[in-house]
């Protein structure tokens, strides 16, 4: 868990202007894989959207099918192991699943950045970080090969990169880890993308570094109005930088939101859950509580609520599967018993 | 990075150095002394005597030893017991003729090798599996009876190619291609079933890693994924790969030269054991040592090209 301070961001500097459509648009989604024979259901029926210039936070445990779901709004899932099936999966206009390759590749890196967890190894070793950026841009933005050369430096010295003209020479090695996701960072964001996706950004990194990162993260956010799609079990991140929060457990969505919404009144158990697990250095007498027993996989068999057996709300209701219901107007849970949730 | 070679140079030094004792001690180890080897069995003690005294066999093992390295140092491998040509000159007749062959097999294994290990880039698709299957098949097959093979169809019924001998490529190009085709083919074969087997896997290893996956984020093609990101790492384990089979190919020419008919290092050097021609068998274990050597020296200069986080140290 981090130490960033579990402030709440305000909602008033959310959404320069909203924009009629929404950046994604998810409607069941289901992803199904294969591990040795065996099928694994990793997402099962997840639908919500993102509108321009607004960040949302999709929180979960390892294994809840948080990156599963953000890797298939770009179909980066293995094909030959996975399956993705959706209603309805529309990314920046493009419908991700009948696209072509080329179509996809468009989206991809050009209206959509992803930036992941481990930036040493999310980037290639093997090649400077300058070329990585301008990679981008060439393919994106159409520049010549000297154009884009001064776009990299510029970003790399925007990112806050020191002595860029020089450093872009230098093989990724060469940085210290909050430099490398900085560098990561600009390689997202070089194609000015409508939607970044950020899958634990911070997870790999020290406290202080931590928060550099965030706070370049937002930055970039208001400077290039992007939406933003961060993942992250740390809700301290989340409600640092998001407005809206996607909380998922088992495959599904179990609580939508705004974040000052979620954060002081959950109505799901689990989400509470979370919140109650956070040590608070500002009620230094509350307790911190782990939520009992272990999370489910995508080879559990659910009936019902996949939750019930870690919920001390559970009753015999429970055992139908709750689908997501407005706790209070634009604050959904799927809980039988979302007002029991404390 | 000028450490780095120099540390490299300095373990082959020592790996050579190790090599010329093996090298010079191994006659010493058979039972009797190196005269009467040389002599052979029927031979007198006068004619052993004047043996060990024509070769200067006759003094302490050591200083035997610090003498040979003399002569070695000077340029000077000794003469041959058998023919009565100096080891040099019979090294510089047949070096070239096997180099010239392990050349040609390895680039009849690299191009088998680098078509067949695309296959790696997608497990499990048609190619990957042939990929799997010659390395398999390419590995359990004895070279020396697929080089018979060989030349029973190409050479006798077929009579497209010469079943052995060598021309030069050199001075007559089509005629001393023929020469080489069936010899480095069926070497080739060999070497390019090692080489599948590790490129293949080194590809399955690296499309799996986390910046390939960054790669495809950014709209790379899969060519370009592949060329730019994918490549060089997955080089990295196979020059080395390539390295060892390279140097120990001058061991495995040995198979191929007898079958073949070929006049090269191997030839000499099976021929130099069966005679106990000892000048030339210790030569040869230096040749084969300094093969190794060279090879592992210029396997960690292609280090350097290929990975940057050795060109520049491991941090800053």
């Amino acid at each position: 868990m981090s130490g960033a301070e579990t402030s709440v961001r305000p909602a008033s500097t959310a959404l320069p202007e909203p924009a009629p459509d929404p950046v994604v648009e998810v409607a069941d989604l289901e992803v199904d894989f294969a591990v040795r024979g065996a099928i694994g259901h990793a997402v099962r029926g997840v639908s919500f959207q993102i509108r321009s210039g607004e960040a949302v936070g999709l929180v979960g445990e390892s294994g809840s099918g948080k990156t599963v779901t953000a890797l298939s709004l770009l179909r980066l899932l293995p094909d030959r192991t996975t399956r993705v099936r959706a209603r309805s999966l529309r990314v920046a206009g493009v419908d991700v699943l009948g696209a072509s390759a080329a179509s996809l590749a468009r989206l991809r890196g050009g209206a959509a950045g992803v930036v992941f967890q481990d930036p040493l190894r999310a980037l290639t070793p093997t090649r400077r970080v300058g070329s990585q950026i301008v990679e981008v841009i060439e393919r994106h933005s159409g520049r010549s090969r000297t154009q884009a050369r001064l776009e990299a430096v510029e970003l790399l010295s925007r990112v806050g990169i020191p002595d860029a003209r020089n450093r872009a020479r230098d093989y990724p090695h060469q940085f210290s880890g909050g430099q490398r996701q900085r560098i990561l960072l600009a390689t997202a964001v070089a194609s000015h993308p409508r939607l970044l996706i950020a899958d634990e950004p911070t997870t790999a990194l020290d406290v202080t570094t931590q928060s550099q990162i965030l706070d370049l993260l937002l930055d970039l956010q208001q400077d290039l109005k992007m939406a933003v799609l961060l993942i992250s079990h740390d809700l301290g991140v989340i409600a640092r930088v998001c407005d809206r929060v996607l909380v998922m457990y088992g495959g599904r969505l179990v609580e939508t939101g705004s974040t000052s919404d979620v954060f002081r009144a959950p109505g799901h158990p689990y989400t509470a859950g979370l919140l109650r697990s956070i040590p608070r250095l500002d009620r230094p007498g509350a307790v911190t509580s782990a939520i009992p027993g272990e999370a489910v996989d995508g080879f559990t068999q659910v009936v019902g609520c996949a939750f019930v057996p870690r919920c001390s709300l559970a009753a015999p209701v429970c055992t139908e599967c709750p689908e997501l219901e407005d706790v209070t107007p634009g604050h959904q849970a799927a809980c039988w018993r979302s007002e029991l949730v404390t | 990075m000028r450490r780095y070679l120099l540390s490299r140079v300095a373990g082959g030094i020592g790996t050579l150095a190790g090599g010329s004792v093996v090298a010079f001690f191994v006659f010493h180890l058979l039972p009797g002394n190196p005269a009467e080897i040389i002599a052979g069995t029927h031979a007198s003690a006068a004619q052993v005597a004047a043996i060990q005294r024509e070769f200067a066999l006759n003094q302490s093992l050591v200083a035997e030893f610090v003498g040979w390295w003399e002569h070695v140092l000077q340029g000077n491998l000794g003469v041959s017991v058998v023919s009565n040509v100096p080891v040099s000159h019979l090294l510089a007749q047949t070096l070239p003729v096997t180099l010239t062959l392990i050349g040609a097999s390895t680039v009849v294994a690299l191009a088998f090798t680098l078509v067949l290990s695309l296959g790696g880039l997608r497990k499990g698709s048609v190619l990957d599996r042939i990929a799997l299957g010659w390395s398999v098949v390419g590995l359990s097959i004895p070279t020396f009876w697929l080089g018979i093979l060989a030349i029973l169809l190409f050479a006798i019924h077929w009579g497209w190619l010469p079943a052995g001998g060598y021309i030069s490529p050199y001075s007559s190009p089509l005629a001393g291609l023929k020469s080489l085709a069936l010899p480095a083919i069926t070497f080739g074969i060999y070497m390019s079933a090692i080489f599948t087997q590790f490129l293949r896997r080194s590809f399955l290893d690296v499309m799996r890693e986390d910046f390939v996956r960054t790669a495809r984020a950014r709209g790379l093609r899969e060519w370009q994924v592949v060329a730019r990101h994918a490549s060089k790492p997955a080089m990295i384990p196979f020059v080395t790969v390539v390295g060892i089979a390279v140097s120990t190919s001058l061991g495995f020419a040995m198979v191929v030269e007898t079958v073949f008919a070929y006049p090269g290092f191997g030839s000499l050097f099976v021929q130099a054991i069966t005679t106990r021609d000892y000048y030339v068998v210790q030569a040869g274990i230096m040749v084969i040592v300094a093969a190794v050597v060279v090879a592992n020296i210029l396997v960690d200069v292609a280090y350097l090209f290929l990975d940057p986080r050795i060109r520049y140290g491991r941090e800053g």
